[in-house]
């Protein structure tokens, strides 16, 4: 064998050998451990998250600039007839002054309300750590 | 192959719950954590603190661990990123020292080539040698040499390219050997090892 040819720093790596990791480190490594909680059991942000919040921004903006004026709060405004029809059936010493504005404010407060639960629900699947 | 389901299993279990089984892993990868940590940052203390640094990152991040790679080349990432990061934060330079310190000579020389003298003393000139190359070819050389693992391995855990880390090899080797023999004793032959 040339001397070119031998590769002396493996064959000097191969004699010598490597170090090992010193006394304790494992315990040292664990006792660190045991401190960390939350991390291991918190799915990670993953891409099927950021995809799902994209698709619903993106689809209330596109039905926001698309759906025509005229048809503006159609399927509420048939809700709230039904509802003005009921309350028209209440004798007049049982109405409220403004009845019809209140109905139609519980109506997008508790929409909203609905909409901001499903939103909490679906956060916390993905960023609350899980038990166990 | 039995030691990646090995791993897998280990996580598994870690993942589930059984925050124990993370020292299984940890006895299983400590030596060669420890030693890509030590050659990079080219001494004991840092090391040590790199080392413990890169599995409790390895923990924090387990449940993002797809077993794209084998768990080691994932944990070596990590180790190969974190001492890289200590370095450079910490401004540690590659050794300036011109000549092979002297007492390691005398030291061989008085104790007549005994095998444990030898032995010591080309431990001390390969460190030498390994703390005049820059950090990320100490990096690519100790995953070459002592953990023996593939170019394509190398390639995922640096983020380099297979034809750079095949130059930076050969120039690295190159330039250990002149160390080496420049500084090596007369007694102390290529034949010897």
């Amino acid at each position: 064998m040339k001397k070119s040819d031998v590769d002396i720093i493996k064959q000097w790596i191969e004699y010598t050998g490597a170090e090992s990791a010193p006394e304790g480190f494992s315990k040292k490594v664990m006792s660190r451990i045991e401190l960390e909680k939350a991390y291991l059991y918190a799915n990670p942000i993953n891409k099927r998250f950021v995809l799902g919040t994209v698709l619903v921004f993106t689809t209330l903006i596109i039905l926001a600039l698309t759906l025509p004026s005229a048809r503006e709060y159609y399927w509420i405004n048939i809700v709230i007839g039904k509802l003005s029809g009921l309350f028209s059936e209440i004798p007049d010493s049982f109405s409220i002054p403004g009845i019809m504005i209140f109905a139609r404010y519980i109506f997008y407060v508790s929409g909203g309300i609905i909409v901001f639960v499903l939103m909490d629900r679906f956060l916390s699947k993905f960023l609350v750590p899980q038990k166990g | 192959m039995e030691s990646i389901s090995t791993d897998r299993y280990y996580i598994n279990l870690i993942l589930s719950g059984n925050k124990e089984a993370f020292s299984s892993i940890v006895e299983r990868h400590k030596d060669n954590v420890y030693n890509l940590a030590l050659k990079i940052c080219g001494n004991r203390e840092d090391a040590e603190e790199v080392a413990q640094d890169s599995f409790v990152k390895a923990f924090r991040a387990l449940s993002s661990f797809k077993g794209k790679s084998s768990f080691a080349t994932w944990l070596y990432r990590i180790v190969y990123n974190t001492s890289m990061t200590f370095v450079r934060k910490n401004k540690l330079d590659i050794l300036r020292l011109e000549e092979f310190p002297v007492d390691c000579v005398d030291f061989i020389r008085s104790n007549a080539m005994e095998e444990e003298a030898e032995i010591e003393y080309m431990k001390i000139l390969l460190s030498y040698a390994m703390q005049k190359l820059d950090h990320e070819d100490r990096a690519i050389v100790t995953m070459h040499y002592y953990q023996d693992l593939s170019y394509s391995e190398i390639c995922s855990i640096t983020g380099l390219s297979r034809s750079n880390i095949k130059v930076r090899l050969f120039r690295t080797r190159k330039k250990m050997q002149e160390i080496i023999e420049k500084n090596m004793i007369k007694e102390l032959k290529y034949e010897k090892v």
